[in-house]
């Protein structure tokens, strides 16, 4: 340790509030160690707000929760220091740690509805942090309603007895901003604080970060997967890979000269920085244009020997899925009870009156934020839900009307792809049970499930030796290979995809895309893609389909919409979409 | 880092070659397998396994007829010819306590696993099912529960006359609702997630979704549940023949010869340690036995993958 003494002098000179020296983590795992962090040196300056971006496993978190000393058990300090204010933050004690965690390091997390406790008011939350302040209860309170006024909740006075669930996400993120300046730390430290929001929430929140860290003066620590957030709020940007980090500077020369060779890919990777549309997205490890083959003997292959012909005569006839003012509403009261409390309208209008078309071979994207109602539509066309009325027409068929064996028959021919890739995985099955299970419950023809698992393993790019393995053991790009695997095991005519790339970073976000594109181009299947991802959409939609509050405001080409938005709500979707350049 | 490597390495060559259709036996052996790398697991079994074999073969060990009187030699404490000493009659404990545990094995082992077997399926339909039935089934459980088991029990003996089959009815009844609920509350929480809607959404049947999705899912609670009934069965056992409502003498029972040893208690400890000893190994030999078997059906519990 002594030789990083000389470097600490050195860089004091900086004034860096946090200074980190060759830390190594290692975790210690059945059967040895593996390492988490090789070496890592990063400095955070006083003032400023570091971004560190990665891919996940990168070891971004394993930084950042090394400093705070949340580590899991089984991480080992194996190499390094970590310097606060000249205070070594690895060697304190919990007692220390636990003074300065919340006072000098404030922390946000990334899913604000899980780091509020249920069942606790947020006027308890936000006065029972204060615990440190000798002062009245009327005065703590007082310093909430404050604080939330600052971030923007609306009404604080009132709000402030109401409990987390009744609060929006958005809003959680800002309480839970609040809490974390209300002590006024040096360092904030945000994991990941807008991936569980919306795109025009997560505009709202960085503006809202940056101002209160200029306003209270502290540095910051950002940790992000996406690019675009990373370039437009940081003065420091750190690009770390396997536990390393590869590239740091000051934002405008990483983004715009990038030296290694890890960040000129991830830079060439996002979507949003591409300007030419493109249907193949280039990716870590290709440039998006390679073929996949589709092994002989699957029952895959099969039908693309069937499948050719018709894809060229389907484009005239009927669209294959037809949606005529399609009205879903949930019930938010009982009859009785609506009846007795005089609410003459006891539904939520999740979807009022959308109709669209999918032609064969097309994507369409619905586009809008959450709660806009595009995941309900979704539900209707595979029957999860029962729309109040409308229509829905499926290769010339109306659903609606089918019993419930008919309609499960249409089944075969629509396939769905869950938002959450490995919650929508049943749990205690094995990958290659998974991926086969639709030819088994629609009794298709195949010759072994092991076999059949294999030949969709080898189309989806995952390893053979996965079959065997269970979701759990997966990480989310993996998962969602699966998710894709299983949509085509019974090649479907139709794939309804909700937000097929949340969560995944940009490089594995194309590997899905073109997976998704060339199976398209080879069977013709028809995608619709549901999504607040404007990046993607603009390369992989024909056409696209606005939605707002249950109602479509404005669809057409994606081109057309991207160059010339009609609606006052489109141009506001187009305007909160962040661009990967820093400002 | 090394080790994991290998064991990485060794899945690849194994997953190439064509692997056989998941056979019960396969599985069973594969269980066993894993069962006895655990600690506790391997400790369970041995007791489990012990108490059965004690129990299955009663009649070739135990030395003496568990019923034959010698009541000069009463009350004997343990002794080369009397393992376990002898009771106020002047029987074998040893022999009695080898055949008591027949009855206690066949009362818990029958009961449970019909509670189990009827629990799940009640708490699988109220759980996935139409709330119509949902209110049915749970109306059923509370009016069940609202009995005193002993009351309860006294009801069906007036009808049907003391018997193990009658012990069997009773704690069969009394015992659904308890796996019911759990079943029915796991399986409402389970419909909610995202790969139930994925399984509608693949037109997976009821039966698929109820027998092959959720059910691996709420197993491995209802395994400990058991493990942790079966003594609680026999003390039932024990009770209801305490009252004369169960087994009948001269036939041995762990409960009775507990509760003999009560009365003798100033004489001599030697029947209730006789009584209780088998009691408690029983116990915890299922206890452990449920907790690994929990680790081996929940894959995310597997710490050997």
């Amino acid at each position: 340790m002594t030789h990083n003494t000389t470097q600490v002098k050195g860089q004091a000179e900086q004034d860096n509030i946090i200074t980190v020296n060759n830390l190594g983590v290692q975790f210690e795992v059945a059967g040895g160690r593996v390492s988490g962090l090789k070496d890592v040196s990063v400095n955070v300056p006083r003032g400023q707000i570091v971004g560190v971006v990665g891919e996940s496993g990168s070891g971004k978190s394993t930084l950042i929760y090394t400093l705070t000393q949340l580590m899991a058990d089984n991480a080992i300090v194996a190499s390094g220091t970590a310097k606060m204010d000249g205070a070594d933050l690895l060697t304190k004690s919990p007692r220390e740690m636990q003074a300065l965690l919340g006072d000098d390091i404030a922390m946000v997390f990334q899913d604000p509805m899980t780091t509020l406790n249920p069942v606790f008011s947020i006027e308890k939350q936000m006065t029972d942090i204060q615990y440190r302040l000798d002062i009245p209860y009327q005065e703590k309170r007082q310093r909430a309603i404050d604080a939330l006024d600052r971030v923007g909740i609306p009404n604080p006075e009132l709000r402030l007895p109401r409990f987390p669930h009744e609060f929006s996400g958005g809003q959680l993120q800002r309480i839970s901003i609040a809490m974390a300046l209300m002590a006024r730390p040096k360092v904030l430290i945000a994991d990941e604080p807008t991936t569980a929001l919306d795109a025009s929430l997560e505009v709202q929140i960085i503006e809202l970060l940056k101002e209160l860290q200029a306003e209270i003066g502290c540095s910051m620590i950002f940790v992000s997967h996406h690019l675009g957030v990373v370039g437009t709020l940081c003065d420091y940007t750190v690009v770390m890979y396997h536990g390393d980090v590869v590239e740091q500077g000051p934002t405008r020369d990483v983004f715009n000269r990038p030296q290694h060779s890890y960040t000129k890919r991830l830079l060439a990777c996002d979507p949003a920085r591409i300007k030419e549309r493109s249907k193949r997205l280039p990716t870590m490890n290709s440039d998006g244009l390679e073929q996949i083959e589709i092994p002989a003997g699957s029952y895959l292959a099969s039908q693309l020997e069937q499948a050719q012909p018709a894809s060229d005569t389907g484009k005239q006839s009927q669209p294959l899925l037809d949606i005529d003012e399609l009205r879903i509403r949930f019930p938010m009261q009982g009859k009785l009870a609506a009846l007795l409390s005089g609410n003459k309208d006891p539904y939520l209008h999740a979807v009022k009156g959308v109709s669209l078309t999918v032609d064969r071979g097309e994507t369409l994207a619905i586009v809008g934020e959450s709660g806009s109602g595009k995941t309900t539509v979704a539900q209707a066309i595979q029957g999860l839900n029962e729309p109040w009325s409308g229509a829905i027409h499926f290769q010339g068929r109306d659903l609606l009307s089918l019993s419930a064996r008919e309609r499960g028959k249409t089944r075969r021919d629509i396939a769905m792809m869950f938002q959450d890739p490995i919650s929508s995985l049943s749990p205690r099955m094995k990958i290659s049970d998974l991926i086969t299970e639709p030819l088994v419950i629609h009794g298709l023809p195949f010759d072994s499930r092991e076999q059949e698992a294999r030949r969709l393993l080898q189309i989806v790019g995952l390893p053979l030796h996965f079959a065997d393995r269970y979701p759990h053991q997966l990480s989310g790009g993996q998962a969602r290979r699966v998710g894709v695997a299983r949509a085509l095991a019974q090649s479907p005519k139709l794939i309804v995809a909700d937000e097929p790339t949340a969560g995944l970073d940009v490089s594995v976000q194309g590997e899905i895309l073109n997976l998704l594109n060339q199976l398209q181009e080879d069977l013709g299947i028809a995608i619709l893609i549901i999504t607040h991802n404007l990046n993607i959409v603009r390369h992989v939609a024909d056409r696209t389909l606005i939605m707002n509050m249950g109602d479509i405001v404005e669809q057409g080409e994606t081109e057309t919409i991207f160059a010339d938005p009609q609606h006052a709500y489109t141009r506001q979707l187009l305007d909160a979409n962040i661009h990967a350049d820093p400002v | 880092m090394n080790q994991l490597t290998q064991t990485g390495d060794k899945q690849t060559p194994e997953a190439t070659q064509p692997l056989n259709e998941n056979s019960t036996l396969k599985v069973l052996l594969d269980t066993l397998r894993r069962l006895t790398r655990q600690p506790l697991g391997l400790l369970g079994l041995i007791l489990v396994c012990s108490v059965i074999f004690s129990a299955l073969f009663a009649g070739v060990i135990a030395p003496y007829d568990p019923v034959a009187l010698d009541i000069l030699n009463r009350l004997q404490p343990p002794s080369a010819e009397h393992w376990l000493g002898t009771d106020q009659l002047g029987r074998d404990t040893f022999s009695r306590v080898l055949y008591g545990g027949q009855i206690a094995l066949q009362v818990a082992l029958s009961s449970i696993a019909l509670a189990l077997g009827f629990g799940l399926i009640l708490g699988l339909l109220a759980g996935f099912g139409p709330r119509w039935l949902d209110n049915i089934i749970l109306t059923l459980f509370d009016v069940v529960r609202s009995f005193p088991t002993i009351i309860f029990a006294l009801a069906v003996v007036t009808l049907t006359g003391p018997s193990i089959g009658t012990i069997v009815l009773v704690v069969v009844v009394t015992s659904i609702p308890i796996y019911g609920r759990v079943v029915r509350t796991q399986t409402q929480a389970l419909a909610q997630q995202e790969f139930i809607l994925a399984e509608r959404a693949m037109n997976a049947s009821m039966p698929r979704i109820l027998f092959r999705h959720m059910l691996p899912n709420v197993i491995g609670q209802l395994l400990i549940l058991a493990s942790m009934d079966i003594p609680i069965v026999i003390t039932i056992e024990a009770g209801l023949s305490f009252l004369g409502l169960g087994i009948q003498p001269p036939t041995p029972s762990w409960g009775s010869i507990i509760n003999d040893g009560y009365s003798f208690i100033r004489n001599t400890p030697w029947p209730i340690i006789a009584g209780g000893l088998p009691l408690i190994i029983t116990t915890l030999g299922f206890t452990f036995l449920g907790e690994s078997l929990r680790d081996i059906f929940d894959p995310k519990l597997r710490k050997d993958v």
